[in-house]
């Protein structure tokens, strides 16, 4: 796994465990944040312009559209491919 | 020989459509006898042969014994027993079930029978096809939809006619009060003398008087008398205002713009429903408005009555007129099984833009007049708006065709996600946009929002590349607040500018209530 990648796992991990949400290492990368319901769609947002600052990417609203993108790990490998295109 | 047992008690609809299926049977060779509460005038009868007056039955066994009576008396042969009627139910079929071969019940109230085939013509969008699922027997099958909606010969190709611009009709069937409609129509006759007025009195109408003495005073206004044939009068006219009941295939099948109310259960249907048959403006408790609203919404439809026309060119369901035709043939040929109403589907002449794989975005269309309503006026999006009551119909009729919104709305495979618009506003010379957006389903997300609002911003930065965004947004609505932070919207309220022009468009918008935000 390639280190943006993990990172970006861990980031969300650490934004979902700030709003009490704790999801064992060994799940999260199957995690589905919109599935699980434990995120409303102003958290999900917040989410997503956290990441873009932290990692200073654009994401793209199609790119959520895609309900698989909800698990953290898809998300984190659609992140990472979307760096490596800029 | 078939005999139709038909209730006359109820209104004439139940015979009138029993009287075009008999008068196909007869075509094909069939004999038929009618059987009826009441005494029907000539002009109704005389292409029939044999009617017959049942005496008054308290129960559905009596009336069952008084039709085997009279079998007997006259010495008839009864292969098949058509009923229609409210009043008799399975008991009845089950107690002539004893003494004919074969019983066909026509219905459109979704009962339980014992018929071996049952016919009901009512269109309920994709629950036609489960209607009497639930009590339906092994054996029995059924014609379910308007394919067999048992119409005159006269509404067969009729939908190519020459209209006139200027001719009303109004219609209550075959009986009705006419006492609120009175007003309605004198209004119209003051308001707009130029059309002429058709009201079409049935054979059972009540609260006439006032009208004959309407009618003396204004020679635009005609009343027909319990007429033989409608047809041509639908094909004629501009407008149809009246209940919905047996009218709602004639006028499909004549295409004949209409504004149409209930005035019986049998007239209550779902609005989707009626779309599907290009029958768009119907409000159920329309005479229960006040006159001079009703008005205004008959006269906005007159002024954009060529709107209306082409909503009801490419609709879902079709009405061929050919429904009596069909039902006799396969009542007289062995059923092989139930038939059902198909409707088409891709039918909205819009150019569609893929914003993803599977979601679309496409111009909103008069036909989407109702399911822009009936999203408006969900609960979860009242509550965001400036206005926060539900929008009413008649209201919302109004407002549709005087509106220079530009609408779009985004669909996943054809159904309808969320409705999204904008207008541009010139004060002061500076142009101005508002918009909003409002989900049509329960499946809508975050991220629906954020590729509406991005595909949004992009589409008028193109096309009013000078305009400046403003919008209020209610402050407990956290998430879209935060999603037009992103898009780049910023608070405005050291603008004093602005803040006039925001206020002056969204005067329902508080300054406690709403953020006042502006792009640009």
């Amino acid at each position: 796994m390639s280190d943006m990648k993990q990172d970006l796992i861990q980031s969300v991990q650490q934004f979902l465990l700030e709003r009490g949400v704790f999801v064992e290492d060994a799940d999260i990368a199957e995690y589905d944040f919109v599935a699980a319901g434990a995120l409303d769609s102003f958290e999900i947002l917040s989410l997503i312009m956290s990441l873009e600052t932290e990692y200073g990417i654009a994401v793209p609203p199609e790119l959520m559209v895609d309900g698989e993108n909800a698990k953290v790990g898809n998300l984190a490998t659609a992140l990472v491919k979307l760096n490596d295109s800029n | 020989m078939i005999a139709i047992r038909v209730d006359t008690l109820c209104g004439l609809g139940h015979f009138m459509r029993c009287k075009w299926l008999a008068l196909e049977l007869q075509c094909l060779g069939e004999e038929v006898v009618f059987l009826v509460d009441t005494q029907l005038s000539d002009h109704l009868t005389k292409e029939l042969g044999n009617i017959h007056l049942l005496p008054y039955a308290k129960t559905q066994i009596e009336d069952a014994a008084n039709c085997v009576q009279l079998f007997n008396e006259q010495q008839l042969i009864i292969d098949k027993l058509i009923i229609d009627s409210y009043r008799f139910d399975i008991e009845w079929e089950s107690e002539m079930a004893k003494h004919v071969p074969s019983i066909i019940a026509v219905d459109d109230l979704e009962r339980e029978h014992l018929a071996v085939l049952v016919i009901d013509s009512k269109w309920n969008a994709e629950k036609t096809s489960s209607r009497y699922q639930s009590t339906a027997l092994e054996s029995q099958q059924f014609l379910l939809g308007p394919d067999f909606s048992m119409l005159s010969r006269a509404y067969r190709n009729c939908a190519q006619t020459e209209r006139s611009n200027k001719e009303l009709m109004f219609s209550l069937g075959g009986g009705g009060d006419w006492k609120q409609l009175t007003e309605i129509i004198r209004l119209i006759l003051e308001t707009a003398p130029e059309y002429k007025v058709n009201l079409i009195i049935g054979p059972n109408a009540t609260s006439v008087t006032q009208l004959h003495e309407l009618a003396l005073g204004h020679s635009q206004l005609n009343l027909i008398e319990a007429p033989r044939c409608l047809a041509n009068y639908y094909k004629s006219c501009t407008l149809f205002v009246g209940a919905l009941g047996t009218s709602l295939y004639e006028l499909a099948a004549t295409k004949t713009p209409a504004l149409t109310f209930s005035i019986a259960k049998n007239q209550e249907n779902q609005q989707t429903a009626l779309d599907d048959l290009g029958h768009y403006f119907h409000i159920a408790n329309l005479i229960d408005y006040p006159p001079e609203q009703i008005l205004k919404l008959i006269l906005a439809m007159l002024q954009n009555i060529e709107r209306i026309h082409l909503m009801r060119e490419n609709v879902a369901v079709k009405i061929d007129g050919e429904g009596a035709s069909r039902v006799a043939k396969l009542i007289t040929s062995e059923l092989a099984s139930s038939q059902i109403t198909q409707a088409n589907s891709n039918l909205i002449e819009s150019q569609y833009q893929y914003l993803t794989d599977t979601i679309t975005l496409r111009r909103v269309v008069d036909q989407d007049i109702n399911r822009y309503l009936a999203a408006r006026n969900l609960p979860n999006n009242a509550w965001r708006m400036t206005i926060t009551k539900d929008i009413d119909q008649l209201d919302h009729y109004c407002w549709w065709f005087a509106n220079r919104r530009d609408s779009y709305v985004m669909e996943v495979k054809g159904k309808p996600l969320l409705y999204v618009w904008h207008q541009l506003y010139e004060i002061e010379q500076q142009n101005y946009l508002i918009g909003g957006w409002f989900a049509a389903s329960d499946d809508v997300n975050f991220a629906h929002a954020q590729l509406v609002l991005d595909w949004q911003l992009k589409e008028t930065e193109q096309t009013y590349p000078d305009a400046i965004w403003v919008a209020v947004i209610n402050k407990e609505n956290k998430f879209v607040n935060l999603l037009n932070q992103r898009a780049g919207f910023k608070s405005i309220a050291g603008d004093a500018k602005k803040m006039a022009v925001t206020q002056h468009l969204f005067p329902n918008a508080s300054i406690d209530d709403f953020n006042f935000v502006g792009k640009g």
